[in-house]
């Protein structure tokens, strides 16, 4: 797997996040958290061609003390969340959830046929 | 790993930065300050550096420390400007240099078409809502009381 363009590692008050950057837009209606280690890991692959969840876990043992498994373990959850996310590319992504913050506002089926609807605006001026 | 919301106070001067580098920003909306375009953490909109704002305009703008809006002006006398949600009855003053933001169209309901502020369904519905004011009130409270509850927000 590998990391997505655009992607970039930015620090704002004080905090670690990822956010998609265009040529020119940032876009901040989306944004990744990154904690420290994640962060750490996030700097080391986006160098990279290609990376592994035992690539992960060796960088992880590099700057932590820590054990293989563990690192193993934390690295495939990792990875799986930034897939999750869609800011990571490859077959070879783990499958991962993302924890939110905000309420969860996925659109219920009935919800999201609703929003197929013509929007009143367009209906009365388009 | 979390997906997280920022509060604005600390977020938005951030934003501002990236604006005056000559970046444009996408950012979501909060609040009901701009309905009935407009709808809390539904809505997203895209900012660029405020060039030449005129009335009419909706901007960011950072009506006193530390507390950012994103209303339409109403009134720009010299340095003072005006500014009134249009989800609002009372307006709020700052000076052209509190304007911080200017908005080059809105993204509603998850669409990726944008809303452009100089086109066609921006402007007519602008002129139509400021031309309501004398009623807003009411539109506002049947719209919140009746519409919304009815139909969801439009």
């Amino acid at each position: 797997m590998k990391t997505k363009k655009g992607f970039n590692l930015r620090s704002v008050c004080g905090e670690s996040i990822i956010v998609a950057e265009g040529e020119e837009n940032i876009d901040f209606s989306n944004i990744i958290s990154m904690n420290e280690s994640s962060a750490y890991l996030w700097k080391k692959v986006q160098g990279m061609d290609s990376f592994s969840v035992a690539d992960m876990a060796r960088l992880l043992l590099e700057e932590y003390d820590t054990d293989e498994a563990t690192a193993m373990s934390d690295s495939l959850t990792l990875a799986g969340q930034w897939g999750k996310a869609g800011i990571i590319e490859g077959e070879d992504v783990p499958d991962g959830e993302i924890k939110k913050a905000a309420p969860d506002n996925v659109p219920s089926p009935a919800q999201e046929k609703k929003g197929e609807k013509k929007g009143i605006f367009r209906k009365i001026f388009g | 790993m979390q997906e997280i919301q920022f509060p604005n106070a600390e977020l938005i001067p951030e934003i501002v930065k990236m604006l005056s580098e000559g970046h444009t920003v996408t950012l979501r909306l909060r609040g009901v300050s701009m309905r009935p375009f407009l709808e809390d953490n539904r809505d997203k909109a895209l900012l660029c550096k405020p060039a030449h704002v005129r009335t009419g305009d909706p901007v960011l703008a950072e009506i006193s420390p530390g507390h950012f809006v994103l209303h339409r002006i109403t009134g720009i006398s010299g340095d003072d400007v005006t500014l009134l949600g249009d989800g609002n009855l009372t307006a709020e003053h700052c000076k052209t240099d509190n304007i911080v933001g200017a908005v080059i169209g809105f993204y509603r309901k998850g669409r990726t078409r944008m809303d452009k502020t100089d086109g066609r369904k921006w402007k007519i519905y602008s002129r139509l809502w400021t031309s309501l004011y004398p009623v807003r009130r009411y539109l506002l409270g049947i719209y919140r009381r009746l519409w919304i509850p009815l139909f969801g927000p439009v």
